[in-house]
């Protein structure tokens, strides 16, 4: 069992509305894990990624992030936390429309420590935008411009990734060169938290947690399937009589 | 990386950041050419007030000085008819009353009545005549003037005098001066001096100054046995708010042996207009700030709702409010600076024409002002960003970047 870097307890947050978005979230992410969220829209999602990625406060329940209660700092420390734990890669992308690629990068660098544009341009290089430097986001395609929202997300080498449903603007290529792009980054040992409605992306990460209701609906390991191969088995049989 | 962030957002927003540049430029244009007017102002309007000569005259309290009475003796010569000399000083200490706004020039005089080449009497002054050039600018000197006060041989005659004498510039001539000087146990004695003098300058003045010969204060002093002693003191003061009794008044709360008589009313409508004009500028100055300041603060507040998202993921992305700030402050400052120095080019310029309009004169621009109006610049255009960049502050993350 490897470490626990992630751990909420109780995990509850009603809006000024009284809309309850979560309610009684218990969840544990392992260091290295990839996991997915999914879930109906308005399930919670986005709620539960932004509590966990300090950009919002439950209204109950803790956050523990290796150990540390994140929902008892305050907003100067929560966002050291981000700036230190967290990378965000956006559905939007939220790239500056008038910064390049390397200064997109250096950006993050920037409010981190400070701007080096030789790394900057060695993470792009990682992300496969070697070519790219020194293009506006507007002259480049959606899934590059998500490329350059990785490498900004990885410049600083956070410990997890948290990422809201980052194929959600690209088409089927595109998406899937991020996803490769998340999958090595995993197999460098980054913890990624994703959400997507995509039941074929979620596959590809190890864990598919539902949210039904602001509440876990369930919580499966994707390789379940290799460890029971009679249920594949007869899956496929069922397929072939046609029933 | 701040620089070049900086740079690229300017340059994407140009047609923003030159309406808030603009705006900079109006307010301290103004600004600039009222502080390059107020500080030329004294010597313009001092200039135009020489025309006048003095405008305050101090004399001693009694009435009877040696100038009308001749070379008659006195019987009681009390040490009241004259003024001490130390009270020039006393006088010069006026500009630093809030009724004063400069003194052009303090000039004492001591008169006495003296035997030219024992023929004539004439009224000899002894004076300061660096002062009185600055008071009596229309003296018009053929040779030279005295320009130290304490040489003793040098003498400017008046142009009656010279005529009636029949003197010349280089010619030298002997003085005799009688009086009776009180000793020490109550009882006068008599005593004569001589001296001979060089003519250095004629004067023409087209007044009774046409009549007298002007010698350096300190040596007449010595030459009647008067030390520090004068007869009269003539003042051009400039005064603010002005009234010139407000600042006879003055005098005479100071010192109170003297009599401070205004002379000449003229200036003192000169300098209410000129009051009222730089009032007037001031409030246009005040109101062109203002307007600066809300374009400033309005191009600020347009900048921070365009780019909400752009700071919302800079805050979820971890960027301290510090950092935030100051991307808002430096492009305030870049503004500020750029509007201050064009501010400041085409102030000069206003000034100039309102130099012309008002004082047919031209004026040059005193560059003091430039790191004044800087300064205002920056202060004001910094200060309108305030409440803008509190907004910037305010942004929460999660909320601009969900919607989408
Ligand atoms: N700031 C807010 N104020 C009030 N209600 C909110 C706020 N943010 C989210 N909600 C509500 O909370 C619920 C959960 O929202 P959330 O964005 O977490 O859903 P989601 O699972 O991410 O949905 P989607 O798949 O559409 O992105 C929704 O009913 C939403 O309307
Ligand atoms: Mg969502």
């Amino acid at each position: 069992m490897s470490k626990v870097v992630i751990k909420s307890e109780n995990l509850t947050k009603v809006f000024d509305n009284n809309t309850r978005a979560l309610n009684g979230i218990n969840l544990t992410i392992s260091k290295g894990e990839w996991v997915t969220i999914m879930g109906p829209s308005g399930s919670g999602k986005t709620t539960l990624l932004n509590i966990l990625g300090g950009l919002d406060k439950p209204s109950n329940g803790t956050v523990f992030v290796d150990g540390k209660d994140i929902t008892k700092l305050n907003s100067r420390l929560l966002t050291k936390y981000r700036r230190e734990n967290i990378g965000f890669i956006f559905q939007q992308f939220h790239l500056v429309p008038y910064l390049n690629a390397v200064e997109n990068v250096m950006l993050a660098q920037y409010f981190h420590s400070i701007a080096l544009e030789q790394d900057a341009e060695e993470v792009l290089e990682r992300v496969g935008l070697k070519e790219r430097l020194t293009h506006l986001p507007t002259q480049m395609s959606g899934g590059e411009q998500q490329r350059v929202a990785v490498a900004r997300a990885i410049a600083n080498e956070p410990e997890i990734l948290l990422a809201d449903e980052p194929t959600g603007n690209l088409d089927q290529t595109n998406g899937k060169v991020v996803l490769d792009l998340l999958e090595s980054l995993h197999k460098e040992g980054h913890t990624i938290v994703m959400i997507t409605h995509d039941i074929n992306i979620a596959k590809r990460s190890q864990r598919i947690i539902k949210l039904i209701d602001g509440k876990i609906y369930s919580d499966k390991s994707t390789r379940v399937k290799s460890k029971n191969p009679d249920k594949k088995i007869l899956k496929n049989i069922s397929k072939k009589i046609g029933g | 990386m701040l620089l070049r962030l900086l740079r690229k957002s300017l340059i994407k927003r140009k047609s923003r950041v030159g309406i808030a540049i603009i705006s900079v430029i109006m307010g301290i244009a103004m600004v600039s050419a009222l502080l390059i007017i107020s500080l030329q102002v004294e010597e313009k309007v001092g200039d135009e007030l020489s025309k006048f000569g003095p405008n305050l005259v101090v004399l001693p309290q009694t009435e009877s000085i040696e100038v009308s009475v001749g070379d008659v003796e006195l019987g009681s010569v009390s040490e009241q008819q004259y003024i001490e000399e130390q009270d020039v000083v006393r006088i010069e200490e006026l500009k630093y009353s809030k009724n004063v706004r400069g003194i052009r020039g303090i000039a004492p005089y001591l008169f006495a009545v003296v035997e030219v080449n024992e023929v004539s009497n004439v009224i000899m002054a002894g004076t300061w005549f660096d002062q009185v050039r600055n008071i009596n600018t229309w003296w018009s000197v053929e040779g030279e003037w005295i320009e130290d006060r304490n040489d003793t041989k040098k003498s400017i005659i008046g142009i009656t005098v010279a005529e009636k004498l029949n003197l010349n510039i280089g010619d030298l001539y002997n003085i005799k001066y009688s009086s009776f000087i009180k000793m020490e146990d109550g009882n006068s004695t008599y005593f004569e001096v001589d001296y001979t003098f060089e003519v250095t300058g004629i004067l023409t003045a087209g007044s009774d100054d046409d009549n007298r010969i002007f010698v350096n204060l300190d040596i007449l002093q010595t030459i009647t046995s008067k030390e520090d002693k004068v007869s009269m003191i003539q003042v051009t003061a400039l005064c603010n708010k002005c009234s010139t009794d407000v600042i006879a008044a003055e005098i005479e709360g100071k010192l109170p042996n003297v009599e401070a008589k205004t002379v000449k009313q003229v200036a003192d409508t000169q300098m209410q207009v000129l009051d009222k004009i730089e009032s007037m500028m001031l409030l246009i100055s005040i109101i062109a700030l203002l307007a600066s300041a809300l374009g400033v603060m309005t191009t600020m507040t347009t900048s921070v709702v365009e780019r909400k998202k752009e700071i919302g993921m800079m805050k979820a992305i971890g960027a301290e409010d510090r950092k935030v700030a100051s991307l808002f402050l430096s492009e305030a400052l870049i503004i500020s600076i750029i509007g201050g120095i064009l501010g400041f080019i085409i102030g000069v310029f206003i000034a100039q024409y309102i130099g012309e309009s008002v004082f047919q004169s031209s004026i040059s621009p005193n560059y003091i002002v430039f790191p004044m109006v800087l300064g205002i610049s920056i202060g004001v255009t910094i200060a309108s960003s305030i409440i803008p960049i509190r907004r910037a502050l305010k942004i929460e993350p999660a909320e601009v970047l969900r919607s989408i």
